[in-house]
């Protein structure tokens, strides 16, 4: 998006955060803090879809490991909500760099493979280790210090940040670099170490991304259980990450509304039940399938138009065949 | 008797127009080399005739018509392309390689088996090896027995003596000589600026994208 | 039940089950280069559909064989459809697609048929026999049976001509289009043919587990230990790395006490990242793309 128009586009969705609280019931601003926890969760999907090409399968992993950490260090350690979510971020960014450095020097879809083990196995990593994580009742945050309307400006003022840090990260040198070695995997074997330090980053800031969210969700909901994180949440999140704009940090916002709100917008659809899961998962996965399908049909045109062109440039300037 | 017609064939590989107007007719039974310089188009005109080469122009074979040459449907009609380079399927078996020469054309293999096995005896004794145990030369003679299992009716060889000792070289075209004597059409395009091979009957040049010698068969 | 030998049945079968699937996903990898995401969601979707049929009055095997036929030609056009334009693009176009057939799928299930497990009759009566010292489970048995009667199906496909051609057009397409051979079509007989293991994944565990859209979710991520563990372009390797971490993940949970059924996903979890890690020979980068 360009400068001007991006400012804009920024300033409406700020005022319209800031006068939803005045307008909305306290449930639904309830719903719209968890928005906003989704808004940070999406960036970090779209950061590293677009630096390294590579889907994580498993925000939501990264989403508990930032979750738990603030249920932890909040109930069992006294340690004040607002200076968990670093500590979240912290967390969960070491675990993505990880990831990150070990997949990077596998195929590509390794980091799928992985992430989504990773997204099926978090909630039953939760509630194997009962004696930190408090199993399945989880953990309660001390009485709540925030009443809903601080929860729901602590979320959005830290969206707010991560976007515009996102945004400023794309455009950094080192990003435009990470970006080049993507569309060029032969050169990336060349780099050698330096492209070992870039994916520990893009990996390790779209890990702290979730860890965040799930932090900030966690303390909107005042509660960590492993029921918060389960394996669809990481594919919604993906899923609304992709029709959201493909790696677009603009699509990050409309991703997560249509994350939230997925089932409630399939629920006013003919044949489908309000409250029932399925209908708008179900659209939520056809829109991905018709993105997807949609977007490899417009590459393929748009290559072949291309060696058309250039077939055409070279024959008019009279060069000799080639190939035998 | 024409097997086949080739009029006004134009090709165009990435972009580049490679084949400007190759117009041709092939008698059954033929051994023809094609000659020329580097680039010219032989290796494309190959491709056409096997079908990997999308083409506009007219392409018969037997006087019939062939709509859109596929390599399917071009192996199906009998034509055999051996390209350049090296072409086996190395993690298969020998056998499996020569079973595969005949899938697109299908039909009984016992006699394919036998006819390949005395060109090559070599091939029956490691008929169970792993094809990239053998060394360069002995794979390439593996791919032209491939061929053969589809006992082709035309049998298009791309730079069979390029990258092989000589003494391979020898051992393909005496090969070649005996699959024609048995009634295989044979066309063979050599590495640019080698002369015509001496089992030729007929030699044309190709260069620029164009055949520059006279099409008829010689009588 | 009690012994040893029913534990090592128990396993067995859920092995099997897992062998199918780890099967079906390194069917679909070597034609289409693509880890199918979805492929549990599809056999699950499956299943509903075996139900169905019994439901409206259908006896077991004749419900069976037509939902396997049908998963066979749900396969095909699924490949139809979606591996031609998919197949030029990056990545990450496939992981995307698979997950959002996932999602679609799972999703129709929950939509028609909701989220409550469902008892799912089968065709194995409840009755253990007496086997090597303990009561084994008359439908684990039959569980083994079947899905080893599928696995030696796709053997016997694997030998032959068809199977031959499928080989060749998974190892190198370029190759294998010059020869004649129609490297689409046999890409989307790979398509169907794991669609089917899945469709008898998919009933098999239904039997044991009862039927609801998360049936195969824990299965999923065994197969796809097993499936990388066994080289993941292997389907032999596959089926015997499915079994492996299937019957390893049922023992341990029988002899493992306290924990419960939290610790499959876990275990799975981690023989999955030590088999990454490990073998790198199962992650050859290949594609499998023209």
């Amino acid at each position: 998006m360009s400068g001007r128009l991006g400012l804009l586009t920024l300033a409406v969705a700020a005022g319209l955060v800031a006068v939803a609280p005045v307008l909305l019931s306290t449930r639904h601003t309830a719903q719209l803090a968890v928005v906003a926890a989704y808004t940070v969760a999406t960036l970090g999907i779209s950061l590293l879809l677009r630096q390294t090409g590579r889907s994580s399968l498993g925000q939501g992993a990264f989403m508990a490991l930032g979750g738990y950490t603030t249920a932890i260090l909040a109930s069992s350690h006294g340690v004040r909500e607002l200076w968990t979510i670093p500590a979240a971020g912290g967390v969960a960014a070491a675990a993505g760099a990880i990831v990150g450095l070990v997949t990077m020097r596998l195929e590509p879809i390794s980091a799928g493979v992985v992430t989504f083990g990773a997204a099926v196995a978090a909630p039953a990593v939760a509630l194997r280790f009962a004696g930190l994580t408090g199993g399945q009742r989880g953990l309660v945050l001390a009485a709540r210090p925030f009443e809903a309307r601080h929860a729901y400006a602590l979320a959005w003022v830290v969206a707010g940040v991560l976007f515009v840090a996102a945004w400023a990260f794309s455009r950094s040198r080192s990003a435009r670099a990470l970006r080049a070695l993507r569309d060029s995997p032969r050169d990336a074997a060349a780099s050698g170490l330096g492209r070992a330090s870039h994916a520990a980053l893009a990996f390790g800031l779209s890990g702290a991304y979730g860890g965040i969210a799930g932090s900030l969700l966690v303390i909107e909901l005042g509660r960590a259980e492993p029921g918060q994180f389960p394996l669809r949440l990481s594919l919604v999140l993906l899923a609304g990450a992709a029709v959201g704009g493909l790696g677009s940090i603009w699509g990050a916002l409309p991703a997560a509304l249509l994350v939230r709100y997925a089932d409630q917008l399939a629920g006013s659809f003919p044949h489908a039940r309000s409250g029932q899961v399925g209908p708008g998962t179900f659209l939520l996965g056809a829109g991905v399938v018709v993105a997807v399908l949609a977007g490899s049909a417009a590459a393929a045109l748009g290559r072949r138009s291309r060696r058309q062109r250039a077939g055409d440039r070279a024959e008019a300037l009279g060069q000799a065949p080639s190939g035998e | 008797m024409t097997l086949l017609e080739l009029r006004d064939i134009e090709a165009h590989v990435d972009g580049v127009h490679v084949l400007r107007g190759v117009s041709l007719e092939l008698a059954e039974g033929e051994f023809l080399a094609l000659v020329g310089p580097r680039r010219g188009g032989k290796s494309t005109l190959l491709g056409a005739l096997g079908g990997t080469v999308p083409v506009t122009g007219e392409l018969r074979i037997e006087g019939e018509t062939v709509g859109r040459p596929s390599p399917a449907t071009m192996a199906r009609l009998g034509v055999a392309h051996v390209p350049a380079g090296r072409v086996t399927f190395g993690s298969f078996t020998v056998a499996d390689n020569l079973r595969l020469g005949a899938w697109a054309r299908g039909g009984p293999l016992d006699n394919a088996y036998a006819r390949v096995f005395e060109l090559f005896p070599f091939l029956y004794d490691r008929r169970n090896r792993r094809s990239a145990e053998l060394d360069a030369g002995e794979q390439r003679l593996l791919a032209l027995a491939r061929a053969a299992m589809a006992r082709p009716r035309l049998l298009l060889c791309d730079e069979p003596s390029h990258g092989v000792a000589p003494a391979v070289g020898r051992d393909y075209f005496a090969a070649l000589r005996q699959l024609n004597e048995w009634g295989a059409t044979v066309v063979v395009a050599e590495q640019g600026g080698r002369p015509a091979p001496a089992e030729a009957g007929r030699a044309l040049v190709v260069a620029d994208g164009r055949v520059q010698a006279a099409p008829a068969p010689a009588p | 039940m009690s012994g040893a030998g029913a534990h090592v049945a128990a396993g067995l079968a859920a092995g099997a089950i897992d062998a199918l699937l780890a099967v079906a996903i390194v069917l679909v990898r070597r034609a289409s280069g693509v880890v199918n995401f979805a492929q549990a969601a599809l056999a699950t979707l499956s299943a509903f559909g075996c139900a169905t049929l019994v439901a409206h009055g259908w006896r077991f095997w004749p419900a069976f064989a037509v939902t396997v036929a049908l998963s066979f030609g749900g396969g095909l056009v699924l490949a139809g459809a979606l591996v031609a334009p998919v197949r030029r693009g990056p990545v990450y176009g496939w992981t995307l697609l698979t997950v959002g057939l996932l999602l679609a799928v799972n999703g129709l299930d929950n939509w028609i048929w909701g989220p409550r497990t469902r008892p799912f009759a089968g065709p194995f009566s409840a009755h253990t026999i007496r086997l090597a010292g303990g009561a084994v489970s008359r439908r684990d048995l039959g569980t083994v049976v079947v899905a080893g009667a599928a696995l030696v199906v796709v053997a016997v496909v694997g030998r032959s001509k068809a199977g031959l051609g499928l080989r060749a057009a998974a190892a190198d397409p370029g190759a294998a289009h010059e020869l004649g051979l129609g490297v689409g079509r046999l890409g989307a007989l790979a398509w169907a043919l794991a669609a089917a293991l899945g469709a008898v994944a998919g009933v098999l565990a239904a039997t044991a587990h009862g039927l609801d859209p998360t049936l195969l979710r824990s299965t999923l991520l065994s197969a796809l230990a097993g499936a990388f563990l066994g080289g993941i372009d292997s389907p032999a390797g596959a089926a015997l790395g499915g079994s492996t971490v299937g019957v390893g993940l049922e023992l341990l949970a029988t002899y493992v006490h306290g924990v419960g059924s939290s610790l499959r996903p876990v275990a799975a979890f981690a023989v999955l990242l030590a088999a990454i890690l490990l073998r790198p020979s199962g992650l050859r980068g290949r594609w499998g793309r023209p």
